[in-house]
C-alpha cells in the first residue's frame, strides 16, 4: 500500500504524538497499524521519504519549542569550541547534549536497521511494550522511595526543588548514561522518551528537568535520523500526502510537548506505564 | 600530595585525542574505500558513516581542548 493522504495523516499523528510521550513511537508503529491492519511495507518506494519528513516534522517542533534555548546552546557550544573553556550555563549544557548523544547516536547509526529487520515483529513489539511499561513503574517506585527518604509525601514542586537537581546541576557521567538509557530504544515497544525520563529519575533530576533533558537530548538524535536521509526523498512522486503527514507530525508533536512538560510539574510516569502495559496485553492476544 | 584532578583532566584529554585520532582514520578510510565494515552492503564509500566518524573526530578534539586547558 503507498502513502495516501489518510494514511499520511494516520501515521503523522501516530507518530507526533507516540515519539515525546513515553509509549516508545516504534512500537506503536509496529502495533497499531497490524491491530487496524494498515499495512505499509519498509521495502515500498514511499516508505523512507515519509519516514524522513516525519522525523524532520517532530524535530522542528522540538527545536520550536525550545528555540531560545537551542540559540543558546548553539551559541554556547560554537563560544566553547572556538575559546577551549566552558564558561557558562549554556556552554556546559551544550557540552551534556553533545556526552548524552553521542551513545545513543553511535550505536543506533550502527545497529538500528539490523535491529528493526530482525525485531520489528508486531508480537515482539507488544512484548517489549509491557517491558517498557515495567521500566516506567520501576523508575518511579524507585523515585518515590528517594522522595519518602526526603521526608517529600507526593509531588512538591518547592519541596523536589531542594531534594533533586536540574539539569544544569548535572555532571557529565550521569548525561552520558541518561544519554546511553536511549540504546534501548533501538528495540521496536522501548520508548526514547521513556527511558531518558526514567533515567533522569534515578539520576536524581526533578520530573520536569527529567523531561526537558529528554525533549533536548531527542532533537539532535531526531533531526540527524531525518537529515541524513534528505537525499531519498529526490525524486519522490509522492510528496504531497507525505509532506502532509510530516506537518502533522510536527503539530501534533509540538501539542504533546506543550501537554507533557506542563503535565510533569506535578504528574508521574505511572499513567503511561498502564498504557503501555494495556497496549502490550492487547496487542498480544490481537496479534498472530 | 598529587593533583589527581588535572591528571584526571590530562588523562581523559589523552583518551580523547586518541579517540579524534581514530574517528578521522575510521572517516577517512569510509570516504575513500568501498566497504561493507559496519555498514550495510553492497560494497561502496559510505558517505553517511565518514560524516558521522568526521563529526565525532571534531567533537572529541574540540572535547580534548577543553580538557587540556582546563588546568592551564
Amino acid at each position: 500500500m503507498g502513502i495516501t493522504l489518510p494514511i499520511a495523516l494516520f501515521f503523522g499523528i501516530l507518530q507526533g504524538a507516540s515519539e515525546l510521550f513515553p509509549v516508545s513511537s516504534l512500537g506503536h508503529a509496529v502495533v497499531v497499524p497490524a491491530l487496524f491492519g494498515i499495512r505499509v511495507r519498509e521495502s515500498d518506494a514511499d516508505f523512507l521519504p515519509f519516514l524522513v519528513l516525519l522525523h524532520i516534522g517532530t524535530a522542528t517542533a522540538l527545536i520550536c519549542l525550545y528555540w531560545r534555548q537551542w540559540g543558546r546552546i548553539v551559541a554556547g557550544f560554537v563560544r566553547s569550541a572556538a575559546t577551549g573553556r566552558v564558561t557558562g550555563g549554556d556552554d556546559r549544557l551544550a557540552w551534556l547534549l553533545v556526552v548524552g548523544t553521542i551513545p545513543a547516536g553511535l550505536v543506533g547509526f550502527i545497529f538500528q536497521k539490523p535491529l528493526q529487520a530482525n525485531f520489528g515483529n508486531p508480537r515482539l513489539a507488544a512484548g517489549l511494550l509491557l517491558v517498557n511499561g515495567a521500566m516506567l513503574l520501576g523508575a518511579e517506585m524507585l523515585r518515590r522511595r528517594t522522595e519518602r527518604r526526603a521526608g517529600i509525601a507526593q509531588r512538591d514542586p518547592a519541596a523536589e526543588a531542594k531534594q533533586f537537581r536540574s539539569i544544569e546541576e548535572m555532571g557529565f557521567g550521569h548525561a552520558a548514561l541518561i544519554g546511553a538509557c536511549q540504546i534501548v530504544a533501538l528495540f521496536p515497544g522501548m520508548s526514547r522518551s521513556g527511558s531518558t525520563m526514567a533515567g533522569g529519575l534515578i539520576g536524581g533530576l526533578r520530573h520536569e528537568e527529567a523531561v526537558r533533558f529528554s525533549f533536548l537530548l531527542a532533537t539532535p538524535i531526531i533531526l540527524a535520523a531525518g537529515l541524513l536521509e534528505v537525499p531519498s526523498l529526490a525524486g519522490t512522486a509522492n510528496l504531497g500526502p507525505m509532506l502532509v503527514g510530516g506537518v502533522a507530525a510536527g503539530l501534533t508533536a509540538y501539542a504533546s510537548a506543550r501537554f507533557l512538560v506542563r503535565y510533569f510539574r506535578v504528574g508521574r510516569l505511572d499513567p503511561y506505564a498502564y498504557y503501555c502495559a494495556g497496549l502490550g496485553v492487547l496487542g498480544l492476544i490481537l496479534l498472530h | 600530595m598529587p593533583d589527581t584532578g588535572h591528571t584526571r583532566n590530562r588523562t581523559l584529554a589523552a583518551v580523547l585525542i586518541a579517540i579524534a585520532v581514530i574517528c578521522l582514520a575510521l572517516a577517512i578510510f569510509y570516504f575513500t574505500q568501498k566497504t561493507t565494515f559496519l555498514a550495510g552492503s553492497p560494497a561502496k564509500i559510505q558517505i553517511k558513516h565518514g560524516l558521522l566518524f568526521a563529526v565525532l573526530a571534531i567533537v572529541s578534539a574540540v572535547g580534548a581542548n577543553i580538557l587540556w586547558r582546563r588546568d592551564s
